[in-house]
């Protein structure tokens, strides 16, 4: 990956060489990753490319049989998720997972008393970040009282309040109906420079990740098999047989 | 009566919990000293269910050996308020610095919690790491090495006799005091951020992780308090009795307060707090029955009522919900719209989860 470096836009993390094996199956192989600020990296793949399980392994839920991950120049490697997290590298599951008892308000402000030390402070910082996504309204509700929608909104808001460097989001629009997924992706596409942050985005709707990513990364079998622009992974043979060729084909049938 | 609950805002949860537990309390002597006594018991329930609330409750492990904390609290709490003279009689054996020790009540407390609370802490260097099942666990097996501890260290427990000529100084003033001192403690702890913290990683562990929450580090919080507070408790308990064995902290005691909590609620101060009412209530009404019926009929009825709430009302009646002005007001309107058509024939006290603030 000879791209060149750009100095001014801070550390960068770094998995080179990963792999994550279970008994035997190779899920994730030998994959070297780059994430920098300011930048949307999307990670796609068909299902059981080791996405997940990779992504795993970059936040610290997962530790690598083999290879590292680098924050900037500091090794993080196996490093548990709280940690990582206090560090800048927060992520959201594919699955719901909010605090379903507690008030949208304390899901925001519970991820903001990782950048704030008193209670008082993450309110007004988790207010402010409710207010940036919209949805003041629902500030109240009980998390598990929200539509589906609602929560991956609310989802994202709690990523956000911890401060991240670099955001990891596995399959934020899954289960959206359309004006929602292009909501969530304008929100997405506006985050690296607002937040000066790296955003790596598994998704599997193409139409998501053309108009998001200014890099992605194909993986299959656990091993990349193509990284580039937009441009050049939609042209790309080897990417339409494994994967997108697929897709459209389920999509237009 | 909505200003009244905006103007209180967060404090209004503990505020109501006290009016009612000091109505409660000031009625009661009119019941004459059984029914004072009765009262006593239940406050010191409170305490006890509201310490394991801050553990079990705010993190969602449920404990099975927090009445260790008991029985530490009552065993230090007793040993340095004994009367000198009467302590040498009994326990002549005792090492010197406890030998020599008398302290007024209050400090009594406050030693007999903290001793509990520096065991929680040693507990939780190893135990805190566990996952949740394995801790409820191991946390048993901490209750058993307590229990045995006090039963066969003879020179300074007495072993399995009863340990005796404890000064008597919980009144029921004592025992309300220190139920609502217990109650706000817990509150603010729940309502800051070690709580909100303990309460999300409660919720759902990896989420918790994810945004930076350190579980282990936040049950260990959990579990000091939460020792410090029972191990209180335990102090006024011994007070209370003045003569106690091993056996006043062990399997009773933890089914006992398990069931409290379960039936009130484990996921709001006002469950655990309503809970020991409740059940203070129900061992009244079947000590009643087993006059008719024999022996036995107060735990099983326990028992039943935890089973009853665990399979119809699985959150307790409290719903998880916090008692505020306005889940009070939302009781009221509905008890209203209900009776002309069916009379209230259901469950005491129903907390409906108010949806409207």
């Amino acid at each position: 990956m000879g791209v060149e470096r750009d100095p001014g836009s801070g550390p960068e993390l770094v998995a080179a060489g990963v792999c994550v094996h279970f008994e035997g199956v190779k899920a994730v192989d030998g994959v070297d990753l780059t994430l920098r600020r300011g930048e949307v990296l999307g990670l796609v793949g068909p299902n059981g490319a080791g996405k997940t399980t990779l992504v795993n392994s970059l936040t610290g839920f997962e530790t690598p049989t083999a290879g590292s991950v680098h924050l900037g120049d500091r090794d993080v490697t196996g490093m548990p998720a709280a940690r990582l997290a206090r560090l800048g590298v927060a992520r959201t599951f594919q699955s719901g997972r909010l605090f379903d008892h507690l008030t949208v308000l304390e899901n925001v402000e519970a991820a903001a008393l990782t950048g704030h030390r008193t209670r008082r402070r993450a309110v007004v910082h988790a207010t402010s970040v409710l207010e940036m996504l919209e949805l003041s309204h629902i500030a109240s509700r009980r998390a598990r009282e929200l539509s589906h929608g609602e929560s991956r909104n609310v989802e994202l808001g709690r990523l956000i309040a911890t401060g991240p460097t670099f955001m990891l989001l596995d399959e934020p629009a899954a289960g959206l109906n359309e004006a929602e997924s292009d909501q969530l992706t304008a929100l997405i596409a506006s985050l690296p420079e607002r937040l000066d942050c790296g955003v790596l985005i598994i998704e599997h709707d193409m139409r998501v990740i053309m108009r998001l990513c200014h890099r992605i990364q194909v993986l299959d079998h656990g091993k990349t098999i193509a990284l580039g622009t937009p441009e050049a992974i939609r042209a790309d043979p080897v990417v339409s047989e494994a994967y997108l060729g697929s897709v459209e084909r389920d999509a237009a049938s | 009566m909505q200003r009244l609950g905006t103007s209180l805002g967060k404090i209004q949860t503990p505020v109501l919990l006290t009016i009612v537990i000091a109505a409660i309390s000031l009625l009661a002597p009119l019941g004459g000293l059984a029914m004072e006594n009765r009262a006593i018991v239940m406050l010191i329930n409170i305490a006890l269910v509201v310490g394991l609330y801050s553990f079990a409750g705010l993190s969602g492990v449920l404990s099975f050996g927090h009445m260790s904390f008991m029985g530490i609290g009552a065993y230090t709490g007793a040993l340095i308020t004994i009367p000198l003279t009467a302590k040498s009689a009994l326990l002549p054996e005792l090492p010197s610095f406890i030998a020599h020790a008398e302290f007024s009540f209050p400090i009594a407390i406050l030693i007999g919690g903290g001793v509990a609370a520096f065991v929680a802490l040693v507990v939780s260097l190893p135990v805190a790491r566990l996952p949740a099942l394995a801790m409820s666990l191991a946390l048993f097996a901490v209750l058993v090495i307590a229990y045995q501890v006090e039963s066969n260290w003879n020179s300074v427990t007495r072993g399995r006799q009863a340990l005796f000529g404890v000064p008597t100084g919980t009144t029921l003033g004592v025992a309300l005091a220190v139920a609502l001192l217990v109650i706000f403690f817990v509150y603010g702890y729940q309502e800051s951020r070690f709580g909100l913290r303990l309460r999300a990683s409660r919720e759902n562990e990896l989420a918790a992780a994810a945004i930076g929450v350190d579980v282990v580090r936040e049950r260990r919080i959990a579990l000091v308090l939460s020792g410090f507070v029972i191990g209180v408790a335990g102090v006024v308990y011994a007070q209370y009795l003045g003569v106690f064995t091993p056996n006043d902290f062990y399997l009773d005691v933890t089914f006992l307060t398990i069931a409290m909590l379960v039936i009130g609620g484990t996921r709001s101060l006002t469950g655990a707090v309503i809970g020991p009412i409740l059940v203070a209530v129900l061992t009244y009404l079947l000590q009643r029955g087993e006059t008719v019926t024999g022996p036995g009929l107060q735990q099983i009825g326990l028992a039943l009522a935890m089973l009853a709430v665990l399979i119809f009302r699985p959150s307790g009646l409290s719903l998880g919900a916090e008692l505020t002005i306005s889940s009070l007001r939302s009781l009221v309107v509905r008890g209203r719209r209900r009776t002309p058509s069916a009379p209230a024939s259901s469950a005491p006290a129903q907390l409906e989860v108010p949806d409207e603030n």
